[in-house]
């Protein structure tokens, strides 16, 4: 049983620097602030050194690069802000286990730093205030955990290795068996929908730097895992794949309808991540060159998108302590950098070019297209209307609308905002040259086949249509340049204050009434009731209901009790019972 | 500078302040017996959007503060046409304890319409009579406004709480 | 060269949408059996709207939102073919770039509407984006089988596969979705009963209530120029492969008919409206893709 050597370093580089700068903040807070960021980025640069030395092929590379991103601008927004030194220990170690992770190519180190990410997010959503997130996230993903062991044990049975190509040696039927196993095990980790239950709590009860990473990095654990087992199985995988695209199309509508009805700024995102990662999903499950690309591209842009939103957000907590969306408004005229940096991200997650979630959502869509199902396809199309409405009701309810605070707040910090603009520039670049980052998938993505598929760096082919996504990007500023001159030749403008404005000629005390935010999407909720009605959250209350005493155990999870861990062990210590006791013989 | 005027008169915009009995003429001037829209004049929904401010009849000091507010919300150039011999000198409710008299005193009247209450002809001739001032660069009201607005606010003053009530 | 191209497209349509929308009015008041305004009314409003002076204004935001809506809509007018032989770049203009790029616009709109602080637009809004559940739902659904037969969704090329004779016109071959397309385009134009979004009567003309002078002025040639662009979607995918004047008269016919609805409509409530389209055209353009299938 060998543990890859490669992830143990980079876990134990990211340990140290952990422990360094625990440390450093418990002597004092400044210390710790720059110590923070000085061995993160020393951590990271490590990292980096080590792999151009191993040079890793396409798809870990770019996870890579992209959870460097994501860890470097959760780090500034750390680094920010009052943060507990234990904080940065526990993100160290979740950011080592991912890194490792991604590194480790066998199950034995996989399934390590599985559950080690999973501990530490853990330990560090427990240490804040609201703790229902912790044991939810903990339930879900140990569960996913266990699973991962199952198919790790079942592996090692049959082979005798450890390593991810020992898969190849199954027999067929075991290989689906196996693969749908690790399919789930990862369908968790994305907050795939039936699983999806602990990401709003997690995302919302977890430290915003830490939101951050688990939504931009964390998560792509699960997609890189969900596209090694696509990967491993190859085209044998299409007859089960299509469930996983219709599980990832349901994920993507019902999260985007969850997500328009939410007045928390973090939960809104959380579900609207859900959403985003449904597409990858969709991609994954289709599994044809195209789609699969079309899908790692997504997950490259919803690792950007998604963590400069989280991070827009988390600069705000700073500034105003609060992320209820009925509290804030008007931020515009106190954080406009803050603000560009939003609307940049909610027009990525709406898929508006020139942005980097347009060619990824476009691929998608050709992939749906050559598939020819009509349902997977306009379900999709449904998915990102969706993508509208709540993007606008972030944006217009954080940062649009009168100011409703009492005091005037600052822009976001500085180090918040140079994450900002780690982010902005590859969700521009990459909206114009999305084959940059196809570049690194090729190799793989070939072995899937299919369609008939090429690009260069701006220019996207299918068989349906060729795009240069430089040229739409080109029309698209030049048009706009043109607009600015015809509004600049057009005069003068006079402004005004809030309160001077068309109230029917009644004189407004107070600027705050002017604001529509709460229970913004009024009509939907009332009149879509009957599909909210009947939500999987209840599903799983009433399943735990009616399985008597684990149902109480579990929802004893809901009421925040850490007996809920013992429960959770004494599960798993029933799971081998049962293994021994013989089980399904025919499966192990 | 000619063109300018030429279609700020034919593209007159109104505001809907409806006190008094005069908006009752408003409907069969707007709808297919009179037809206003054949002279390019058409209802808006805001002060913002609008050129003209119809006050058409009398006025309380009340809706006095809602039309000043008003009217001082629209873009300038901005035209006012009062209606009915209320806006004129008080008409029928010249001694009212609560009704003003002088519209002129509080903000600037481009063009009078006579009568208790004016037919839609007078309307419409009113409002070609406001064309031909515009175009001429006659109707220069809101320029008196801007200009003498502390005469105006004087006036404002005497029976409204205007810088409590927060004009802008 | 296609730079001037553009521009020539681009200064065609403005004044195209302004003349429809007069004529439009022209329409809509024999209808109501009245004379109506000079076909030349839009452009005398636009131009006294930007020689008013000194507009009031919100912000930064509250300033740019008509910019970004002027500029959305000429963004996306550059990828739409234009009748025949007129692609205007080479790629020739993609369904999805175009569907992504229209809700540029609106975006902006919102944005601005958003700074202006007036409740009225921002309800306004939220309508809006709540009616595009239904009719971008639908008028995607209902050029599914187009593109799923054609096998391609380059819009010049389904354009120009319907050139020939009659029967090869997908209005004529997919006359289900035709019809679910016309009804989602109505929405699109915001002609009642789907005029929520704006409802003046109601909520003050929603998303507009703040804007007054040059920046309504850049609305309205925003607005000039979306109904060219939505009917001449619907032109491209159901009556493509016309010749240049043909397509423009085409989309006109399309604009008056929906205009003609129009005026003799009362106004949905907003979840009518949405539920509308989920119930008739919504179940047209599925009995398409079904007697396609089969
Ligand atoms: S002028 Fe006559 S009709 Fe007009 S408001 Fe006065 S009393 Fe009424």
């Amino acid at each position: 049983m060998m543990v890859n050597q490669g992830s143990i370093l980079i876990f134990t580089t990211f340990i140290l620097a952990g422990l360094l700068t625990y440390f450093l903040a418990r002597v004092s807070k400044m210390s710790g602030r720059i110590g923070g960021a000085l061995t993160g980025l020393f951590s990271i640069i490590f990292v980096y050194l080590f792999f151009h030395i191993y040079s890793l092929p396409g798809v870990q590379n770019l996870m890579f690069l992209l959870i460097g991103l994501v860890y470097v601008s959760s780090l500034f927004l750390l680094v920010s802000k009052e943060t507990p030194p234990i904080q940065y220990l526990l993100f160290s170690g979740a950011a080592g286990s991912t890194f490792a992770f991604i590194n480790g190519l066998d199950f034995i180190t996989a399934f390590i730093f599985l559950e080690l990410s999973t501990v530490f997010v853990f330990l560090s959503i427990v240490s804040g205030d609201r703790k229902k997130g912790g044991f939810l996230y903990l339930l879900f993903n140990g569960t996913g955990g266990l699973l991962f062991l199952y198919l790790l044990y079942f592996i090692y049975m049959k082979t005798g290795r450890f390593d991810y190509s020992a898969i190849a040696f199954l027999k067929p039927d075991e290989k689906i068996l196996a693969l749908t196993i690790g399919f789930l095990t990862f369908a968790i980790k994305m907050g795939t929908m039936p699983f999806h239950i602990w990401q709003p709590y997690a995302y919302r009860d977890a430290d915003n730097g830490i939101t951050v990473f688990l939504s931009g990095a964390i998560s792509k654990i699960g997609v890189f895992g969900a596209f090694l087992m696509v990967f491993l199985q190859g085209s044998s995988f299409r007859i089960s794949g299509n469930v996983y695209a219709y599980l990832g199309v349901i994920t993507a509508v019902l999260a985007g309808l969850y997500a328009l009805l939410q007045e928390d700024a973090k939960r809104l995102l959380a579900y609207s991540s859900l959403s985003q990662l449904g597409y990858v999903v969709i991609g994954l499950g289709l599994a044809n060159s195209l789609s699969i690309s079309g899908a790692i591209l997504h997950a490259v842009s919803h690792g950007i998108f998604e963590s400069l939103l989280f991070l827009v957000v988390g600069a705000v907590y700073i500034r105003t302590k609060t992320t209820d969306l009925n509290k804030l408004g008007g931020l515009i005229t106190y954080m406009p950098i803050s603000f560009i940096a939003l609307l940049f991200g909610i027009i990525a997650t709406s898929g508006i070019p020139p942005t980097i979630g347009f060619p990824s959502k476009w691929m998608l869509y050709h992939a749906l297209v050559i598939n020819g199902d009509p349902v997977l396809l306009s379900l999709t199309f449904l998915a990102s209307i969706l993508a509208f409405l709540y993007s606008f009701r972030l944006v217009y309810s954080i940062f649009l609308g009168p100011y409703t605070l009492k005091e005037k707040v600052g822009e976001a910090p500085f180090p918040a905002l140079a994450g900002m603009v780690f982010f902005l520039l590859p969700l521009l670049i990459l909206g114009l040259f999305p084959g940059l980052v196809l570049k690194f998938i090729e190799l793989p993505v070939v072995r899937f086949g299919l369609p008939d598929f090429s690009f260069t760096p701006a220019t996207l082919k299918t068989p349906l249509a060729t795009v240069n996504f430089l040229t739409v990007g080109v029309v698209f500023i030049a048009w706009f340049v043109v607009a600015i001159l015809v509004y600049a030749f057009a005069g003068r403008s006079r402004w005004l204050p809030v309160k001077n404005n068309y109230t029917a000629a009644e004189a407004i005390e107070d600027e705050r009434i002017l604001h529509y935010t709460g229970d913004f999407y009024r009509f939907i909720r009332r009149d879509m009731n009957f599909l909210l009605r009947h939500s999987i959250q209840r599903f799983y209350r009433r399943l735990f209901n009616l399985f008597g005493v684990i149902g109480d155990g579990i929802s004893r999870i809901y009421t925040g009790d850490v007996r809920t861990y013992v429960y959770f062990i004494l599960l798993f210590i029933l799971i081998v019972l049962f293994k021994i006791k013989g089980g399904f013989p025919c499966l192990w | 500078m000619a063109i300018k005027q030429w279609a700020q008169g034919r593209s007159l915009w109104l505001m809907h302040f409806c006190t008094g009995c005069g908006a009752v003429e408003l409907p069969p001037t707007m709808t297919s017996r009179f037809d206003m829209e054949r002279f390019g004049i058409a209802p808006m929904a805001t002060p913002r959007q609008a050129d003209v401010l119809l006050v058409t009849g009398y006025l309380t000091v009340k809706t006095l503060k809602r039309v000043i507010r008003s009217y001082e919300q629209m873009i300038d150039p901005k035209y006012v046409i009062g209606f009915g011999s209320c806006t004129v000198n008080g008409g029928m409710y010249y001694d009212s304890y609560n009704v003003i008299n002088h519209l002129d005193l509080y903000i600037p009247v481009d063009v009078y319409v006579a009568g208790c209450m004016p037919r839609p002809e007078a309307i419409i001739d009113a409002f070609l009579k406001l064309r031909q001032m515009i175009v001429n660069g006659e109707a220069d009201g809101w320029k008196k406004y801007r200009e003498n607005l502390e005469w105006y606010r004087k006036n404002q003053r005497k029976i409204l709480d205007v810088d409590k009530w927060g004009l802008l | 060269m296609f730079v001037v191209k553009a521009i020539l497209t681009a200064i065609l349509v403005i004044i195209l949408g302004l003349l429809y929308g007069g004529i439009a009015r022209k329409v809509t008041a024999r209808v109501h059996r009245r004379y109506g305004p000079p076909f030349y009314q839009n452009f005398i409003d636009v131009l006294k709207l930007f020689s008013k002076r000194l507009p009031t204004s919100h912000g930064v935001m509250f300033e740019l939102g008509p910019v970004m809506a002027f500029g959305g809509m000429l963004v996306s007018l550059m990828f739409l073919p234009v009748g025949r032989g007129n692609p205007l770049f080479t790629f020739e203009g993609d369904l999805f770039v175009l569907l992504y790029l229209i809700v540029v616009a609106p975006l902006g709109l919102a944005l601005g509407a958003g700074q202006a602080s007036n409740p009225n637009a921002t309800i306004g809004i939220a309508r809006g984006l709540t009616l595009m559940i239904g009719y971008e739902f639908v008028f995607f659904v209902s050029v599914l089988p187009i593109i799923k037969d054609m096998h391609t969704v380059n819009l010049f090329r389904i354009a120009m596969a319907q050139s020939g004779s009659l029967s090869s016109l997908n209005a004529v071959r997919y006359p289900f979705s035709f019809a679910a397309a016309l009804i989602s385009m109505h929405a699109m134009l915001g002609e009642k009963p789907f005029d929520q979004t704006v409802a003046p009567h109601e909520i003050a003309s929603g998303p507009m209530v703040e804007y007054g002078g040059k920046f309504l002025g850049l609305l309205q040639l925003y607005h000039a120029i979306a109904i060219i662009v939505e009917t001449g979607l619907v032109v491209t995918f159901f009556l493509g492969g016309f010749s240049m004047p043909v397509f423009f008269l085409l989309t006109f016919v399309l604009f008056i008919m929906a205009v003609i609805v129009n005026t003799v409509m009362p106004r949905f409530r907003i979840f009518q409206a949405v539920q509308f389209f989920f119930l008739l055209p919504l179940v047209l353009a599925v009995i398409n893709i079904i007697i396609n299938a089969g």
